[in-house]
């Protein structure tokens, strides 16, 4: 963990570094030398790069971030904690959403098998992952903000502020799981078991709970974690079409703006997401397949390793 | 990625958009407001609705609220309404920006031109404590403070001693500001400044409290609370990249004329969101930008549209060290190969109109529109005398053919030191227009960047019958490229910052930070000086039309494209709003709403 930190904040910070233009740089004027040098001081941006490195090293165990380049006055963990409730919040009833109907639906396709039925899900999921978000975002906000004004065009203060957003979001994460769980229960259903369940007689409902969800999702679940990370870490997007304070145009304007401090904290911000999104995936797996977690205690690994073994 | 994309449109608009600051009317005696409210109180405020509220929309997050530290327009917007500058930036009933006194209730000049002498008007902050000269030399003192970076300290150079102790040079106690008493402050100048007053109401020049940059230090002007007010709104709430709430000041000494009693900024940095917001009704007033957004809106007969002018050139300049460029006559074909009417016909419809000039319709000079009152445009002049644009072309590589040949031997290895560093085409010159490859530099990918570039791709190969390349650089690289001379040909916008042809003007001379181009003139700088130097606007007149000459026809480094026009919709029951040229841009003192339902 603590290894994988330190050569992400490595990387990060010499490509930064590396990349040309500085904070000054990317301000529309060109200045005197002498007022960049004052600007430079201040910041600790005048010194050798091996220095301003070891600095920011020693600042971040001492658990500070440092302070914007852009916004003054703005610290970096202040950043965070304003900005990232907005995008977890969004990330997770986005995912929790995709997840639940791309199941559903997914498995009612398998079931449905090249009928009518199967062949409408399909092109919703496929229009579904085709269709850009943004384009999916701006008809949403003029359908039911403009046209029909359920819902508030934008910005970020209470639930029916977050719906749209939220089905912006899914739609993506919903097509996608719904064409996974779909291959994956169709092979479930092709199994041997299956066919064994049914001559015994068993009902259709639990058939559908007890065999082919909990094996259908399993794949589906390797990804989710991943996907987890790529949505709590906001989207730009989305974000930027509905002003929602999230963490997701923070990230893309810092790169843009070159403000050094606030790259760093984001993306160790967004490593810790990263690595804990993947944690709980690999915690959901022991739900789902009860196998693995047998198999695991027995050999006595911890659960963090089990995403490898599959 | 359409991330990279989205945000480099970003950072396309925010370099135009960079300042929209100070200025107006030169007044050079002694004025005193005696109108205080102006047009806006002649109203009938009869039918006025119950619940005086305002939303606005806002392109981007203010930068900080901290007059001395933030350097963006929008910043600029809220602090106009927060704080009392010495003067403000109004209109007059023909929608022209005139100076209020503001903090200010009077002021004279000396005789010779260097003293300014303020009187302050009584005024308190939002907590009750009286506003002082000494927060007002405060203020100003910030800015300047090396410590604090000083980005914004180049408007305050004409005070005396300011540039040297901002540049660590020269001491606190040496710059020209003095609080006589608690409500005298004078200014001393370097030099005669005809638009000092014009940088009065711009955000360096509000009253700033030590007691609260003490207290909050590194977050002042980051958030709400450290920020009290002098101006005719408190700031009640910011959450950041969301909203920013400002209320009525009842400590304001002239809250009679505030009738909002809500004022508040929706920060919209998306477009659809913003045109959907205007649409809908929950922002009252916004930029609308694309024609076919404003077709739609003009449409529904709802809005109000303010107009006019923005002081916003677009033009192309070029790298005179180039072994191409630094010829004049390639400068010129260039030039009068774009086709402007068609340019902006194609590209920005209602949006930009020709420029055959550099300084944009509604600037001023005194109290006179410096286009209307200059008469010609030095660009109709180049394109009159220069129609056979291709055998122009022509000649200019001739030219630089021959000079190669006989340079060559010899002086191979001079040429190229004193031909530059950059060495863009340091190939030999072929005097066969079609092998012949220009290269243009641009910033930014976005969709609408490619179309505006490969617009004068097509223009310049068609009519100059040579190649054309372009290179698309990012935004933080941009400047970086233009400094070493990499480039050859650019495009930029400059947004003045104050109401004076000098803001335009002063970007050509040798000191200028914006003046990529390498190009120095003797006659341009001795007009600059001369007009910098006098109160006769006549002979600022002369020296200023002359530049234009200079720079657009005789020497042509500078290619002038557009001038922007602006475009406000603000819905049809908003009144007293002011959307003035300089200044914060959306005045909302005298606002009010009447028949909103």
């Amino acid at each position: 963990m603590v290894i994988s930190f330190w050569i992400i904040i490595t990387i990060t910070f010499v490509l930064m570094h590396k990349i040309p233009g500085d904070p000054l740089t990317s301000l529309p004027k060109n200045l005197p030398d002498s007022i960049k040098t004052n600007y430079y001081i201040k910041y600790g941006l005048e010194k050798p790069l091996l220095q301003q490195y070891g600095i920011y090293i020693k600042n971040i165990l001492c658990g500070n971030l440092g302070e914007s380049l852009i916004y003054p006055g703005r610290e970096v963990k202040d950043i965070i904690r304003e900005y990232s409730p907005a995008s977890i919040t969004l990330g997770i009833q986005a995912t929790v959403l995709g997840f639940l109907a791309g199941t559903i639906l997914g498995v009612f396709a398998a079931l449905k098998k090249n009928k009518l039925s199967d062949r409408i899900i399909n092109i919703i999921a496929l229009l579904g992952i085709s269709i850009p978000s943004f384009v999916v975002a701006a008809l949403l906000q003029y359908m039911f903000s403009v046209k029909y004004q359920f819902f508030p065009v934008t910005g970020y203060s209470g639930f029916s502020y977050t719906i749209l957003p939220t089905l912006a979001l899914s739609i993506p994460i919903f097509a996608a799981y719904g064409r996974f769980v779909r291959t994956s229960s169709l092979e479930v259903l092709n199994k041997e078991y299956i066919l064994t369940a049914r001559a015994k007689g068993i009902k259709d409902s639990s058939l559908i709970f007890k065999h082919i969800i909990r094996n259908g999702i399993i794949p589906a679940i390797t990804i989710l974690g991943m996907q987890l990370a790529n949505v709590l870490a906001g989207s730009f997007v989305i974000e930027n079409i509905f002003a929602i304070p999230g963490l997701g145009t923070h990230f893309v304007l810092s790169v843009v703006n070159r403000d050094y401090s606030v790259i760093m904290g984001l993306t160790i911000f967004y490593s810790a997401l990263y690595m804990g999104s993947l944690l709980l995936s690999d915690l959901l797996y022991v739900i789902a397949d009860p196998r693995i977690k047998i198999n695991g205690r027995s050999k006595g690994r911890p659960t963090g390793t089990m995403a490898e073994e599959l | 990625m359409n991330i990279i994309k989205e945000c480099q449109q970003q950072k396309g608009g925010k370099l135009v958009k960079i300042k929209k600051n100070l200025a107006m009317l030169l007044i050079f005696t002694v004025v005193i407001a005696t109108s205080i409210g102006g047009c806006s109180t002649k109203k009938d405020t009869a039918d006025l609705d119950t619940n005086q509220h305002l939303t606005i929309s806002l392109n981007a997050e203010p930068e900080s609220l901290d007059p001395s530290r933030a350097v963006d327009s929008y910043s600029s917007i809220v602090i106009a309404e927060c704080q009392e500058a010495l003067t403000r930036c109004e209109q007059d009933e023909t929608g022209k920006d005139i100076i209020k006194a503001a903090g200010a209730k009077s002021w004279e000049v000396s005789k010779d031109g260097l003293a300014w002498t303020f009187k302050l008007r009584d005024n308190l902050w939002s907590d009750g404590k009286e506003v002082a000269a000494e927060d007002y030399k405060y203020g100003i003192m910030r800015t300047l403070d090396p410590s604090n970076g000083g980005r914004y300290s180049g408007l305050l150079n004409s005070i005396k001693g300011a540039e040297e102790y901002v540049s660590g040079k020269g001491k606190a106690e040496d710059v020209g500001v003095k609080a006589i008493d608690d409500k005298t402050l004078v200014f001393t100048l370097k030099s005669p400044c005809p638009y000092f007053i014009n940088l009065t109401y711009f955000k360096l020049f509000t009253p700033q409290r030590k007691d609260y940059v003490e207290k909050y230090g590194e977050k002042f002007g980051a958030d709400a609370e450290s920020i009290p007010s002098s101006g005719p709104f408190v700031l009640k709430s910011w959450k950041h990249k969301s909203t920013i709430e400002l209320e009525k000041n009842n400590y304001y000494w002239d809250k009679d004329s505030v009738k909002l009693s809500k004022l508040s900024y929706k920060i919209l940095e998306d477009e659809q969101g913003r045109m959907d917001e205007i649409l809908n009704g929950t922002v009252d007033i916004g930029t609308v930008e694309k024609k076919e957004w404003k077709d739609k809106f003009d449409s529904l007969g709802k809005f109000n549209i303010i107009g006019g002018y923005e002081p916003v050139t677009d033009y192309i300049f070029f790298n005179t060290k180039d072994n191409l460029f630094k010829n004049v006559k390639i400068r010129k074909a260039f030039s009068a190969a774009i086709n402007r009417e068609e340019y902006v016909k194609t590209l920005f419809p209602r949006t930009r109109v020709a420029a055959y000039g550099f300084i944009p319709p509604s600037l001023q000079i005194g109290e006179d529109d410096f286009r209307t009152i200059a008469g010609s445009e030095p660009l109709k002049t180049l394109l009159s005398n220069n129609t056979d644009v291709k055998g122009l072309f022509k000649e200019g590589l001739k030219e630089l053919k021959l000079a190669q040949e006989g340079a060559g031997g010899s002086g191979g290895t001079n040429g190229g030191s004193s031909g530059g560093s950059s060495g863009v085409s340091s190939k030999i010159i072929s005097d066969d227009p079609a092998k012949v490859t220009i290269t243009l530099t641009a910033v930014g990918t976005n969709a609408k960047q490619k179309q505006i570039q490969e617009y004068f791709q097509q223009e310049l190969q068609k009519n100059l019958g040579c190649q054309v390349k372009i290179d698309y650089v990012d935004g933080g690289a941009y400047l970086d490229k233009l400094k070493r001379g990499d480039f050859q040909a650019t495009a930029m916008a400059w947004t003045g910052d104050y109401n004076d042809p000098m803001t335009f003007f002063e970007i050509w001379t040798s000191k200028s930070m914006m003046n990529f181009t390498f190009w120095t003139n003797k006659t341009y700088e001795d007009n600059i000086n001369k007009a910098a130097s006098t109160t006769d606007q006549a002979v600022r007149l002369a020296a200023f039309k002359e530049n234009e000459d200079i720079i657009v026809n005789q020497e042509a480094v500078c290619v002038p494209l557009d001038y922007r026009q602006r475009s406000q919709y603000q819905r049809n029951y908003v009144k007293g709003y002011m959307s003035t040229l300089f200044g914060s841009g959306f005045e909302c003192k005298y606002a009010y709403t009447s028949g909103r339902k």
